[in-house]
C-alpha cells in the first residue's frame, strides 16, 4: 500500500499519465472504492507546487426533484377510442412521456465541481474519478489507461475481478450461444448450463458408437464439443472410403445393437445406465451436429439417435439395407435360439456360433472401454471373419468389398434364417452371400485361405430343415443353377448354387421322393460345389450331374 | 479542495439477480430469415394481402362491438367497391396514404441526375394528402375531418363507418382499428403495484427486483465521439463506478440489451460535403485509408468489459453494417472480438422478441425458485419486443408532429396491432409471402424502441372485455447524443434513467456551465 503514492507520482508526474480508479485498482489488486479512496487520499495530501495533481469528479444524484413524489405511470387509460384526440400530447414526445426518475451522473473536474453540484437537487454520492498532471480538457481521455485495464482484466478470473468490485451476475457464461430450449417450463435450464454439461453428454452419446477416450481433459472436450463429434464421426468415413452412408450406418446399428446384446447379457444394470444417457446424448449431439455439420452427417445422426432412443426390446426401424427385417429381437432370440436349442444334425457344430458372437460381444464391450480408433479395427477384424465366412467367393477376393458388406454383419447375422425361409418365395436367384451356405466348411477353408469358419455350417442344417414347403404353399424343390459373374479382378466366374423354387401343382406326386432326395441331394451338391470351385474345368460336369440328379429325383 | 468522503468496501460482493431466457411460444412470430426463405421473388403485394386476412376479423369484431347500436343500423359491406351511395355503413381495408411528398421510385428515375438529389424529407405530410381505403375489390377515398385527424399511415387495417358522398369518397363518422393483441404473460406480480407507485423513487425497498437496461445508439466511431462517457457507462453497468447507491442499483441489472446502432454510419472522415460528389470515383479507391477497424475494436472492448457483468443483446440497427431491409439479421457475433466468447452475448434480428424470465435457470427448473421469490418462476415471464427505431422514424415522417407525438404513434401501432404498418411502402422489409411477422399476436409487456431522439414512456392499456393488455412503451434515445441509460424493473414495469456526462470537457454531451 505504501508504494501506492510513489506508484501515482510516477505515473502523473514522469509518464504523465491519467490514473483513474479503476487502474490503479488493477494496478494493485485492490477494490475499486478503495482505489477511490487512496486516490482522494493522494490528493488530499499536499505536494510540492511542481507536483500538483488534479482530481476529476463523479457527481451522481438526481436534478430535479420531481420524481421522488411522482407516480409513474400517470397515463395508464389510453383507451383506444382513438377519436379523442390525443390532446393531452401536444408539444414534444418528453411531454407526454412518464415522469421517471432520472438520475445523472457527472464528470466534472475539481474546479468545476462546485458549481456543477448546484444543479443536483439530492446528491447520492461524489467521489475522484482520477488523478491527472493537468486538467482534464477532453471527457475522452479518461479512455487513454483503459487499454492496460483491459489487459489487467483479461488475466483475472471472475473471482478476482468480483473482489475488486465488478458485479458479476450468475447468467454469465463463457461458450457458444445455445439454442434455447423448447420446452418453456423448464425455464433455460439447459441452454445455460455452462459447456461443460453439453460437451459431457455429448460424449456420453458418442460411447455408443464409440467412446471416447477418457483421457482426454475435460477443457478438451468443452473446447471442442462441436469438434468432437464430428471428429469421432469422420473416422469410419475415412477408414472406409467407400463404404456408402447406408453400409457405414447399419455398421454403426449392428454395433449399437451388439452392445446392447452385450449389456442383456452381461450386465442389465450397465445397460440401464448407459440407456439413459443415450436418450439425453442425441439431441444435444443433433443440434450441434445440425450447426457445424452437412446434411449427409446429419442423417445418420438422427437415425443413430432414433436407434437408440428405443428401447432393447424394440427392434432398430431398419437395417442399413433394405432386406426385410421383421426380427431385431427375433434376431437376437433366433440368434440364442440356434445356439441354445442344437440343431437336429450337429450341436457341436451349432455351437461355433456362440463363442463367436460371444467373442464379438466382448470386442463391443472392450469397445466401449477403448477408445474409438482401436475398437474400429477390431470391428472390422470381427465383421471379416463373421462376414467372409458367409460372403460368396467372388465377393471374398477383395477385403475392401467385404469390408464394405461387412458393417451389416449382424444383420446378416440375423437375416439368414429370415432369408432361408424367404428364398423359397423368390425365384430370382438369392445374393450371393447366401449362395454358400449349403458349402461345407472343409471346402470353405480350401477355397478362401483366410476363411476357416464352421459358421455356415449350422445354417445349412438349419436350410435342410426348413426346406420343404414353401410359405406360399407351396411345395419346394431344389433346383442346382449355375450363374456367372464378373470378380473384382475382371474373371469371369462360373459357379453353381442351388436353391428352391416352387414346384408346380401339376405335381403333386413328387415331393415325398424329392423331400428324402433333397438332403442326399444337399451333399452332393455341396461335393460338387466344392469340385467346382476347386476348379474351373469341373464345373460342367457338375451343373451336368446337377442336371441328372435333377431328372433322377423327378423320375 | 473537496472532500470526497471516504467510501466503504461492501462487506460481501454483489451479485447480480438471475434473469433466464425463455424459449418464445409458439406463435411469436421470427424475424430470422433461414436460407430457404431467403427469397426476394415475390411481390410485396401479398404483405398486403396476408395482413389484411389476418387482420380484418379482429377489425370486424370490434366494429361490430363499437358500432351495432349507432343510430341507422349500418351494415357491414365486404368490398369496399360495393358501398352504395347514401346508406349507412361501415368497410374494412388497408390504409393507403397517397402523399405527394412521399419519395416515389417514378419521380427518382424521372429526375435530373446532373443535378444533385434533394435531401430526404424529414416530413412527408402536406395538405394534399389522400387518405384512401382498399381492399381485394379496390380503392375508395376517405374524407372527412374525423379520419384526417386519426394519424393513419399506410399499411394500417381499419374499419370506417360511413356514408358513401356523391362524388364518391367514403365520408367517415367513425373508425376502428384492430385493437391490442391479447397478453400471454399478464403480470409478473400485479398486488405489489399499487404500494409501488407511491415508494418507488429509490427503489431500495425491493433489492430482489430485477432490473434490465437499455441503450441505444452507441456509436462508436462517430465524428464526435463519446468514449468518455462511454467509459462511464461500462463501469456503471460494471458495478464499479460512483458510490454505494450507484454501485446498488448498478448491482440489480441482470441484463443489457443494446437497440441498435452501436456503430456509427460510415462516413468519410474529410469534409463529408465534397465526399458526397466525387464518392462514385473513390470508390474503390482511397477510401480504405478512411476505414479503420478501430470503432469495431473499442466497441468490443467496451462489450467485452460489460460482458464479463452481464449478459448482452445486440440488435443491429439502421448505421450498423447489417442489412438494410426490415428484419435486420443478427451481427455477426465475431465482429465483437472478445465478448463473442460469451454465451451468454448474443446478437438478436432487429425486431426482436425477447422473452426474460426471472430467477436463474436452475430455479426456473426447480419451479420453486428458492431463492428470489413465493411467485412461481412460469409467471414470473416478462415479453419484450425490442426493435431500433427504423419504423417508428418513418412513421413518424407520416405524421404531423404537433398532435402526434413518437409515444402516441408507437402505442397507435399497439392498437393497430402492427408494429411497422408502413413496411413495404415506405420502410423497407423482406418480401414476405406467407406471413406478416411485424403484426402483433401477443402484445408485449415492453415494448423497447432505440434510437429515439428523446426519453419516453408511457404505459398502454386496452380493455378488451374481461382481459386487460397492457404495454410499457419505452423511447430509448441515443446514447451519444443524449448520454442516457435506460432501466426498467421487470416486475413493476418502472422505470428510471441514468445519464452520463462530462461537464467542462470538450466531449460531445458536454454542458458549458
Amino acid at each position: 500500500m505504501s508504494s501506492i503514492p510513489d506508484f501515482l507520482a510516477k505515473q502523473l508526474f514522469i509518464e504523465k499519465n491519467v490514473v483513474t480508479y479503476r487502474s490503479l485498482s488493477r494496478q494493485f489488486k485492490i477494490h475499486v472504492n478503495v482505489a477511490k479512496n487512496e486516490l482522494a487520499t493522494y490528493h488530499a495530501t499536499p505536494q510540492s507546487s511542481a507536483e500538483q495533481s488534479y482530481a476529476t469528479y463523479i457527481i451522481s444524484g438526481e436534478l430535479f426533484p420531481r420524481a421522488s413524489s411522482q407516480p409513474l405511470s400517470t397515463e395508464d387509460d389510453t383507451q383506444m377510442d382513438v377519436d379523442e384526440p390525443q390532446e393531452g400530447q401536444e408539444d414534444e414526445p418528453e411531454v407526454d412521456s412518464d415522469l421517471v426518475p432520472q438520475v445523472k451522473i457527472t464528470l466534472v473536474g475539481e474546479k468545476d465541481l462546485e458549481q456543477a453540484k448546484t444543479q443536483y437537487a439530492r446528491i447520492f454520492s461524489e467521489h475522484i474519478y482520477c488523478l491527472s498532471p493537468s486538467p482534464l480538457v477532453d471527457s475522452s481521455l479518461i479512455c487513454a489507461p483503459s487499454a492496460n485495464i483491459y489487459k489487467a482484466d483479461a488475466k483475472l478470473s471472475p473471482e478476482q475481478s468480483i473482489l475488486l468490485g465488478r458485479v458479476v451476475g450468475p447468467d454469465v457464461k463463457i461458450g457458444k450461444v445455445q439454442p434455447l430450449p423448447a420446452a418453456s417450463s423448464k425455464g433455460k435450464a439447459p441452454a445455460t448450463t455452462t459447456v461443460r454439461k453439453p460437451g459431457l453428454a455429448a460424449s456420453a452419446s458418442l460411447s455408443k458408437v464409440k467412446e471416447e477416450p477418457k483421457a482426454e481433459s475435460i477443457k478438451a472436450e468443452k473446447k471442442a464439443d462441436e469438434v468432437k463429434p464430428k471428429d469421432s464421426k469422420s473416422p469410419p468415413v475415412i477408414s472406409k472410403p467407400k463404404p456408402s452412408g447406408k453400409l457405414d450406418f447399419s455398421k454403426a446399428k449392428a454395433k449399437a445393437k451388439e452392445e446392447k446384446k452385450t449389456v442383456k447379457e452381461e450386465e442389465p444394470s450397465e445397460r440401464e445406465k448407459t440407456e439413459p444417457i443415450f436418450k439425453i446424448g442425441p439431441p444435444s449431439r443433433a443440434k450441434r451436429e445440425t450447426k457445424g455439420k452437412s446434411t449427409a452427417s446429419k442423417k445418420p445422426v438422427k437415425r443413430e439417435s432414433s436407434s437408440s432412443a428405443t428401447s432393447p426390446s424394440e427392434p432398430p426401424p431398419r437395417r442399413g439395407t433394405k432386406r426385410k427385417s421383421a426380427m431385431p429381437i427375433d434376431s437376437d432370440s433366433e440368434q440364442s435360439a440356434v445356439t441354445e436349442t442344437p440343431a437336429p444334425s450337429g450341436p457341436s457344430r451349432s455351437i461355433s456360433p456362440v463363442p463367436k458372437s460371444r467373442g464379438k460381444a466382448k470386442t463391443a464391450a472392450v469397445k466401449v472401454k477403448k477408445g474409438i480408433v482401436l475398437s474400429d479395427d477390431e470391428d472390422d477384424e470381427d465383421e471379416d471373419n463373421l462376414k467372409e465366412s458367409k460372403v460368396s467367393k467372388s465377393y471374398g477376393r477383395k477385403k475392401t468389398v467385404i469390408k464394405e458388406v461387412d458393417p451389416s454383419l449382424s444383420a446378416m447375422m440375423d437375416m439368414d434364417d429370415d432369408s432361408v425361409i424367404k428364398h423359397p418365395r423368390r425365384v430370382t436367384p438369392p445374393p450371393p452371400s447366401d449362395t454358400e451356405q449349403t458349402d461345407e466348411p472343409d471346402e470353405d477353408v480350401a477355397m478362401e485361405d483366410d476363411e476357416d469358419l464352421p459358421k455356415p455350417i449350422p445354417k445349412k442344417k438349419k436350410v435342410k430343415k426348413a426346406i420343404p414347403v414353401g410359405r406360399n404353399g407351396l411345395k419346394k424343390r431344389r433346383v442346382v443353377k449355375s450363374r456367372m459373374t464378373t470378380d473384382a479382378k475382371g474373371y469371369i466366374i462360373t459357379e453353381d448354387y442351388s436353391e428352391y423354387e416352387s414346384v408346380d401343382e401339376e405335381e403333386p406326386e413328387e415331393p415325398k421322393p424329392k423331400a428324402k432326395k433333397p438332403a442326399a441331394r444337399g451333399k452332393k451338391s455341396d461335393s460338387e460345389e466344392k469340385s467346382s470351385k476347386s476348379g474351373t474345368s469341373s464345373k460342367v460336369k457338375k451343373t451336368m450331374s446337377g442336371g441328372l440328379m435333377d431328372f433322377f429325383g423327378k423320375k | 479542495m473537496p472532500t470526497a468522503t471516504t467510501m466503504r468496501v461492501p462487506d460481501a460482493p454483489k451479485t447480480r439477480p438471475s434473469t433466464s431466457l425463455v424459449a418464445p411460444p409458439n406463435k411469436t412470430p421470427q424475424f430470422t430469415i433461414d436460407a430457404q426463405n431467403k427469397s426476394y421473388k415475390h411481390q410485396y403485394a401479398n404483405i398486403y394481402f396476408v395482413r389484411l386476412r389476418l387482420l380484418r376479423g379482429f377489425v370486424e369484431e370490434q366494429a361490430k362491438k363499437k358500432w351495432n347500436e349507432v343510430a341507422g343500423n349500418p351494415t357491414f359491406v365486404p368490398r369496399v367497391l360495393d358501398v352504395e351511395k347514401g346508406q349507412l355503413c361501415f368497410i374494412i381495408g388497408t390504409v393507403y396514404m397517397d402523399m405527394p411528398l412521399k419519395p416515389n421510385v417514378l419521380d427518382d428515375i424521372a429526375r435530373d441526375h446532373s443535378i444533385p438529389a434533394p435531401p430526404p424529407r424529414k416530413k412527408f405530410n402536406s395538405p394534399d394528402d389522400i387518405i384512401t381505403l382498399e381492399d381485394e375489390s379496390g380503392r375508395v377515398c376517405l374524407v372527412g375531418d374525423r379520419i384526417r385527424s386519426a394519424g393513419l399511415v399506410t399499411g394500417v387495417i381499419i374499419g370506417a363507418l360511413g356514408i358513401e358522398t356523391n362524388s364518391g369518397d367514403f365520408e367517415v363518422v367513425d373508425y376502428v382499428f384492430a385493437g391490442m393483441a391479447p397478453q400471454v404473460s399478464s403480470e409478473w406480480d400485479s398486488s405489489k403495484r399499487g404500494e409501488e407507485m407511491d415508494i418507488d423513487e429509490s427503489g431500495d425497498e425491493f433489492p430482489s427486483d430485477e432490473w434490465i437496461a437499455l441503450v441505444s445508439g452507441l456509436e462508436v466511431g462517430a465524428p464526435s465521439p463519446t468514449d468518455g462517457e462511454l467509459e462511464l457507462l461500462t463501469e456503471f453497468l460494471t458495478g464499479e463506478l460512483g458510490g454505494l447507491s450507484e454501485q446498488n442499483s448498478a448491482s440489480r441489472i441482470s441484463r443489457l440489451i443494446i437497440a441498435g446502432n452501436s456503430l456509427a454510419p460510415v462516413v468519410s472522415t474529410s469534409n463529408s460535403v465534397t465526399e458526397e460528389v466525387d464518392r462514385k470515383t473513390r470508390r474503390y479507391g482511397q477510401e480504405s485509408a478512411a476505414f479503420s477497424p478501430h470503432p469495431t475494436i473499442n466497441l468490443g472492448d467496451h462489450l467485452l468489459d460489460i460482458a464479463r457483468s452481464m449478459p448482452i443483446h445486440v440488435l443491429p440497427g439502421e448505421s450498423d453494417p447489417s442489412g438494410t431491409i426490415l428484419p435486420q439479421q443478427t451481427l455477426p457475433r465475431a465482429m465483437f472480438g472478445g465478448a463473442s466468447a460469451y454465451s451468454s452475448f448474443r446478437c438478436e434480428t432487429n425486431p426482436a422478441y425477447i422473452h426474460i424470465a426471472s430467477g436463474s435457470a436452475s430455479n426456473a427448473a426447480a419451479k420453486n425458485g428458492a431463492s428470489s421469490s413465493k411467485v412461481d418462476a412460469s409467471e414470473r415471464r416478462r415479453t419484450l419486443l425490442v426493435n431500433s427505431g427504423q419504423p417508428l422514424n418513418d412513421m413518424f415522417k407520416y405524421l404531423d408532429s404537433p398532435p402526434h407525438t413518437r409515444l402516441s404513434i408507437a402505442s397507435s401501432t399497439l392498437h393497430w396491432r402492427h408494429m411497422a404498418p408502413t413496411a413495404p411502402d415506405t420502410l423497407w422489409c423482406h418480401p414476405y409471402f406467407t406471413t406478416d411477422p411485424f403484426i402483433f399476436a401477443e402484445t408485449p409487456d415492453l415494448y423497447i424502441i432505440g434510437n429515439q431522439p428523446a426519453f419516453g414512456t408511457k404505459m398502454v392499456t386496452d380493455k378488451q372485455d374481461e382481459d386487460e393488455a397492457r404495454c410499457r412503451i419505452i423511447l430509448v434515445p441515443g446514447f451519444r447524443q443524449t448520454g442516457t441509460l435506460v432501466l426498467v424493473n421487470l416486475r413493476t414495469l418502472d422505470v428510471k434513467t441514468v445519464s452520463f456526462a462530462a461537464q467542462s470537457m470538450g466531449g460531445a454531451l458536454s454542458s458549458d456551465v
